[in-house]
């Protein structure tokens, strides 16, 4: 296989996962799609620094939260409230369903961003908690407790309790 | 593994295959609190599922496709802007007068073009949607529909984001790179790089428009307003 197939391989095995990986970064779809592209450029006229295929997902993921940070994060003010965003679905089964799936996305994006993106690394990367520690290069003990958090925090938002209790048994 | 361990480990990845074991020995609370954290990851999941953008996987494709067709030609070409802009400042500062602001923009503005070549030969229509759309990530309105375009993109060109536009007019491609709230200019006319290049403050930051030739600048200019892009209140992104 060339080069270029390998690497459009590569992009279609993780575009979806590249995207919604970049859209809870951003919580913006059109920044979205222009990381993600960025990323994919700079992936490619890097690609010789990947020498291990088994490392090509963090990789790109690494590269999708630097070109985040660097073409936006700077330029936008944080805004941890996405109530207002409603992200059309169709394939939701029912009315029921996506209101709490809406549910758990406003809160998903309510949650503070050290919290959220470790959560993120975990389940829409499958990264283990040590692969992620590498990736943002804390410990992997503070991984734990960082997804421990999240999902602490994502319980209380949605039955709407005070979050003072989530380091209970962190 | 006691209960306390077992409920931190449900609350860090209750995914791992150990946990079903542990919520055996450890009885029926454990088994129902595996059972609820799994059903609220299920949840977890489908909510950062969102849909991806129609046709996003071939457009990341094609975007590489022409990325791999300028390659050679934009690492020759890079080389060649680097320098040209280099000259075109010390041309400035050889003639005495401050390298301002309105300079350094056009000439990391000259430079840009050598990034995207490809840019200059798009001949079709950018959809009016789609130009208002990507006004709108700038933190612009504007009228698509009166902006006949044929190639849009958001760049980073050194610190700022431009948003990287082309008309093409009766002698050739006008390149226009609109920095909306950034980059104070003069209005200023100068030739570098063997191009024309026109620096005009716009929407409190400035547009730079590039060229072979100067003669389509003041159409392009007009085409621009005619659009009525302004500034939305809420900035940009």
């Amino acid at each position: 296989m060339s080069d270029a197939a390998a690497f459009d391989a590569f992009v279609r095995r993780y575009a979806s996962d590249a995207y919604r990986f970049a859209f809870w970064l951003a919580k913006d779809e059109a920044v979205a799609q222009d990381v993600v592209q960025e990323a994919y450029l700079r992936a490619w006229r890097s690609r010789t620094d990947l020498r291990d295929e088994k490392a090509a997902k963090a990789w790109l993921f690494t590269i999708i939260r630097r070109e985040h940070a660097r073409l936006f994060e700077r330029k936008v003010p944080p805004i941890d409230d996405i109530q207002d965003v409603v992200i059309e679905d169709d394939d939701s089964p029912s009315a029921h369903a996506m209101t709490e799936v809406q549910e758990m996305r406003d809160a998903i994006g309510r949650i503070e961003a050290k919290y959220r993106e470790p959560l993120l690394l975990q389940l829409i990367g499958g990264f283990s908690c040590e692969e992620i520690a590498e990736q943002l290069g804390i410990t992997a003990q503070a991984v734990m407790t960082q997804v421990f958090r999240a999902r602490a925090k994502l319980k209380a938002l949605l039955r709407a309790e005070p979050m003072g209790n989530v380091h209970e048994l962190y | 593994m006691n209960f306390i361990e077992f409920r931190r480990a449900l609350m860090v990845d209750p995914s791992e295959a150990r946990l079903d074991d542990a919520s055996a020995e450890l009885g029926h609370e454990a088994q129902a609190a595996l059972r609820d954290a799994r059903a609220f990851e299920r949840e977890l999941a489908a909510a950062l599922a969102v849909p991806v953008p129609e046709e996003f996987e071939q457009r990341l494709l094609a975007r590489l496709a022409q990325e791999r067709a300028v390659a050679r030609p934009r690492q020759w070409l890079g080389w060649a802007a680097a320098i040209a802009a280099s000259v075109a400042l010390a041309a400035v500062l050889w003639r005495g007068a401050a390298p301002d602001a309105t300079h350094l923009l056009m000439a990391d503005a000259t430079a840009h073009l050598s990034h995207e070549p490809f840019a200059l030969t798009r001949t079709e229509r950018v959809p009016a949607p789609l130009i208002e759309r990507t006004f709108a990530t700038a933190g612009l309105a504007i009228d698509g529909q009166r902006l006949p375009l044929n190639y849009l993109s958001r760049c980073p060109v050194e610190s700022r984001i431009a948003l990287h536009m082309v008309v093409r007019q009766d002698a050739g491609p006008v390149t226009a790179l609109l920095f909306p709230r950034d980059a104070k200019v003069e209005r200023m006319d100068a030739r570098m790089d063997g191009m024309a290049v026109r620096a005009v403050p716009y929407l409190d930051g400035a547009l730079v428009l590039l060229a072979e030739s100067s003669r389509d600048f003041d159409a392009v200019e007009t085409e621009l307003h005619n659009a009525r892009p302004r500034l939305l209140a809420a900035g940009g992104r």
